[in-house]
């Protein structure tokens, strides 16, 4: 018991912490692929109709 | 706006292979860590996206110069994609190091000169996006939007810097480190395989972000030309 509490025998248990990580990464990842592919849908959709309107003028 | 072009099409499908591999490289591929077990993985895309977020900081001030140079408005689009990507991807490089330090330093923060300076650089950026939204004429907010990307860029460098030239716990993987670092490690050949394929990774996959953002800010700027064309 001591032995094992003075020399750590097996690598720290943080898997949950490397989920997390990983996790947060490519989540953040999606987020912002998420936002510019809809950003560039709003503006199409704009520029469609303002493109419309300067040619009704 | 045109269609994709082909190459931006083959950046597109490479870097969802490319973040694939990267994630199993690091994931499965790589040796455990000895002491610190799996939370170590998520070392390679950590610095990964770091590296990703200064690349983008560094087209950032590279087009500040062009455009303070030719006055072209074109640089202005590149720069503020390039600010954009690098905050996207240096937040990223922020919170896993957070999540990593969790277990490693016990804490999820801690007043360490990098820690500190990478934030002070988020926030240097962040606050450029806030103000250049206050300014509506073209011309004059690109000509702001240079000379603070310029004076910006000066936590860059510092930021990089901060743990080679001052005290702090925090470790140097690639090169001498303070003594004092917690969670220093030495790579095995096969985790320098796992480190230096994520930052090809990141390489790529920033590049292809750039030009997706640089592609929206033509479009915008587009909406905008043709909308002051129409109410005047």
């Amino acid at each position: 018991m001591l032995q094992s509490i003075l020399l750590q025998q097996t690598p720290a248990d943080t898997t949950s912490f490397m989920w997390l990580g990983f996790g947060v990464i490519f989540g953040a990842l999606a987020i912002h692929v998420w936002s510019m592919y809809s950003r560039a849908s709003r503006m199409k959709k704009d520029l469609a109709l303002l493109e419309e309107l300067e040619a009704k003028e | 706006m045109k269609s994709r072009p082909i190459t931006l099409k083959i950046l597109d499908w490479l870097s969802v292979i490319l973040l694939a591999v990267a994630a199993y490289l690091s994931i499965v591929w790589a040796p455990q860590e000895a002491v610190m077990g799996d939370v170590q993985r998520v070392f390679y895309i950590h610095v990964a996206a770091g590296w990703g977020g200064m690349m983008g900081f560094l087209l950032a001030v590279f087009s500040a110069i062009m455009y303070l140079v030719k006055g072209d408005l074109k640089w202005d689009i590149v720069g503020l994609a390039g600010i954009e990507v690098g905050l996207v991807l240096s937040f990223i490089n922020i919170v896993s190091g957070s999540i990593w330090a969790r277990p490693i330093w016990n804490t999820w923060w801690t007043w360490d000169p990098r820690l500190v300076t990478a934030t002070i650089m988020e926030l240097v950026y962040i606050a450029y996006l806030m103000l250049r939204q206050g300014i509506d004429e073209p011309e004059r907010r690109a000509r702001f939007g240079a000379i603070y990307a310029l004076v910006g860029f000066v936590s860059v460098p510092l930021s990089f810097l901060s743990i080679r030239i001052w005290r702090t716990i925090h470790p140097v993987v690639v090169g001498s480190g303070d003594a004092g670092a917690q969670g220093s490690f030495d790579m095995s050949p096969d985790m320098r395989v796992a480190f230096f394929f994520a930052l090809f990774t990141f390489t790529v996959f920033g590049v292809t972000l750039l030009w997706h953002r640089i592609r929206i800010g033509r479009l915008q700027d587009k909406i905008e030309r043709l909308k002051m064309k129409i109410t005047y």
